[in-house]
């Protein structure tokens, strides 16, 4: 009997494993809507904590889900693909370039205050935030 | 290159006499392709940051290995933490020229052109040449190459359990719209 029980053991085991194999294979994106945001800020402080000391932002900041609010300065989030809006930073080029992975149905326009979230990947010349959704259009 | 971004931006009349002289994107695309019999394996970069210089043809490319998009976030994942170590490296670049001599700005059409440089991922530099094409599109220039990188040549490992999974050599697709950076 104990031979049964253990081989019962082991096919449960087996079928746990499978099950989280998979699972894990299929395992879903981290969500930008339903996931709490681990830092809130404006445009401009985000990107002066990157400017101050890239490598102590990129230690705090990195691959978290931050949500930003700020002024849209350039925008193509219609569009189909680098579906994207650019929030202002006090710098003249740069600022939070916020990637989407599906065109923004009704986006906001160029001037608005939004309130955006997405996880952050770094500085290259921009802040990046990918898998954005924008949380509301402040008016 | 943000040095250099910001000097062009800075740099009031020489910007403004020589304004058509650097092209600029920060949302161009890069993607990578792998295919084996097991499976394919596609991400998508649409963050690609670029300066043109068309004059002497300098070009330098950039972007953020975390803005890879992945299909599957668990692939994702694994490219971030445990192929690109993405926390150390964060970015991959290019750095060379593209035979500019070969592009003519006024007349709108496709030109053959060939990128010569370095190419930086995961850490490592290597000298590559590859063909590409230039468009001249109204304001823009559309440039487009594809290219073949062997993960290995960048210190990139891929354990044995999944070599099979990955192919040998990953295609490489960069296509970038360019407009003249103007202040």
């Amino acid at each position: 009997m104990k031979t049964k029980h253990i081989l019962v053991i082991v096919a449960m085991l087996m079928i746990f494993a499978v099950g989280f194999a998979y699972w894990q294979y299929n395992k879903p994106h981290r969500d930008a809507s339903s996931e709490k945001a681990a830092f809130s800020m404006t445009a401009p402080e985000l990107y002066n904590a990157f400017e101050a000391d890239e490598n102590a932002a990129l230690i705090k900041y990195g691959s978290q889900l931050i949500e930003v609010t700020g002024t849209i300065k350039q925008s193509t989030a219609g569009d189909d693909s680098k579906t994207m809006i650019l929030l202002a930073s006090e710098h003249p080029l740069f600022g939070i370039k916020t990637m989407f992975q599906t065109p923004v149905i009704n986006p906001p326009a160029v001037g608005e205050q939004v309130v955006i979230r997405g996880f952050c990947s770094g500085i290259n010349g921009d802040v990046e935030l990918t898998r954005s959704t924008i949380m509301n259009v402040k008016k | 290159m943000k040095k250099l971004i910001i000097a062009i931006a800075l740099s009031g009349i020489a910007v403004a006499t020589y304004a058509q002289d650097n092209y600029f994107t920060r949302n161009g695309k890069a993607a990578f392709f792998s295919s084996t019999p097991i499976e394919d394996i596609k991400a998508i970069n649409e963050g690609v940051v670029t300066v043109l210089n068309v004059t002497n043809g300098n070009i330098e490319v950039s972007m953020l290995n975390k803005s890879f998009q992945f299909k599957k976030a668990l692939m994702q994942e694994h490219f971030n933490e445990n192929y690109m170590e993405s926390n150390t490296y964060p970015k991959s670049a290019f750095k060379g020229t593209v035979s500019m001599e070969e592009v003519e700005l006024k007349k709108p059409g496709k030109y053959d052109v060939t990128v010569a440089g370095d190419l930086t991922i995961h850490g490592e530099t290597k000298k590559i040449q590859v063909p590409g094409t230039i468009e001249v599109k109204g304001e823009n220039l559309i440039a487009n190459t594809v290219f073949k990188v062997v993960p290995e040549e960048y210190g990139i490992k891929i354990p044995g359990t999944v070599r099979n999974n990955i192919a040998e050599e990953i295609e490489v697709t960069i296509d970038l719209t360019l407009q003249p950076l103007v202040q």
